[in-house]
């Protein structure tokens, strides 16, 4: 990649009128979540606005492949692929979604005290957190769950199995992870890994079976 | 690990948002004045991808998205102001 010292002239603007809730490519297209619950498709020659929160504003977002998942103030979690087509994933009758993850055709959410996590089949569940929750990723391999909570994280081995593991001083207890610092902080990932590595083994002592025995790969 | 953390960037106003380039030691820099920088991680060096909005109010950057290969970023502001930078090829 040649760098040179400004790419202004290389920047295509686009008016959007509203505040930018997210930015992602579905299809090789742009499409930005805007805060008035709508989705924009493309950069100028060929756009189109889609609702898919009605009266409702785009507060998070997350991409899998070609879909993007969108939370709204409406409580509604809703996935968007790249030809428009729209379908609900979960609805938290008006409160506010404070986090998404989406990984595989799996899609977690937050709301309150409440993370929900619906499978690629479509099997819901739903967990209570001590806290709200401003951050979510699933791991790379598998069906698991990290939650980024008000003091403290937590990893949940099976979404929604038991109750998810509190890691102890690994947040500061006044600060939250954001989902960027959540996947980009390799102390915390490593910490993550260990102690589901730590669990897998309690479980598989304790003869819940798991589809996946590989080890946790994470980092 | 067990090294200080790296800075880049550093000036004068808030980084609201960050992205990695998905393949090169490049990150994406928003800051709350709507400026953007792309940063090298391995000497430091940036390049300027969109000036500060002129009235700084809510202009905060708020949306960054890389395509697959790394050739465009999306980027979105709090003011309704977005775009595309497609890198140059080579």
């Amino acid at each position: 990649m040649a760098l040179s010292p400004t790419l202004v002239d290389k920047v295509e603007t686009i008016a959007l009128g509203e505040p930018v809730a997210a930015a992602a490519f579905l299809g090789g297209a742009p499409v930005f979540a805007l805060a008035d619950g709508t989705l924009h498709f493309g950069d100028g020659a060929e756009e189109r606005r889609i609702p898919v929160h009605e009266d409702a504003a785009i507060l998070v977002a997350a991409q899998d492949g070609d879909r993007l998942v969108t939370g709204g103030d409406d409580g509604r979690v809703v996935a968007t692929n790249a030809n428009g087509g729209v379908e609900i994933i979960g609805d938290e009758k008006g409160k506010w979604i404070d986090a998404v993850a989406a990984h595989g055709g799996a899609v977690a959410w937050t709301a309150g005290r409440t993370a929900r996590a619906r499978s690629a089949k479509g099997e819901a569940k739903s967990l209570d957190l001590p806290s709200t929750s401003r951050g979510l990723a699933f791991f790379p391999k598998g069906y698991r769950l990290a939650i980024a909570h008000y003091g403290g994280d937590s990893v949940v081995p099976e979404c929604g199995q038991t109750g998810g593991a509190r890691l102890g001083g690994l947040a500061s207890r006044r600060r939250h992870f954001s989902r960027w610092a959540l996947s980009r902080h390799v102390d915390a990932r490593e910490r993550l890994a260990r102690l589901a590595s730590r669990r897998r083994q309690t479980y598989a002592h304790g003869g819940i079976s798991r589809k996946d025995s590989q080890p946790l790969m994470v980092a | 690990m067990g090294q200080a953390p790296r800075e880049c960037g550093v000036r004068a106003a808030v980084v609201t948002r960050v992205a990695f380039h998905p393949a090169a030691l490049v990150v994406a820099i928003g800051y709350d004045d709507g400026l953007i920088l792309l940063a090298r991680l391995s000497d430091g060096s940036e390049i300027l991808v969109h000036r500060p909005a002129q009235d700084s109010d809510r202009a905060r950057i708020s949306a960054f998205a890389w395509d697959e290969k790394g050739a465009r970023l999306a980027f979105g502001a709090e003011n309704g102001e977005a775009g595309v930078l497609s890198l140059p090829k080579g």
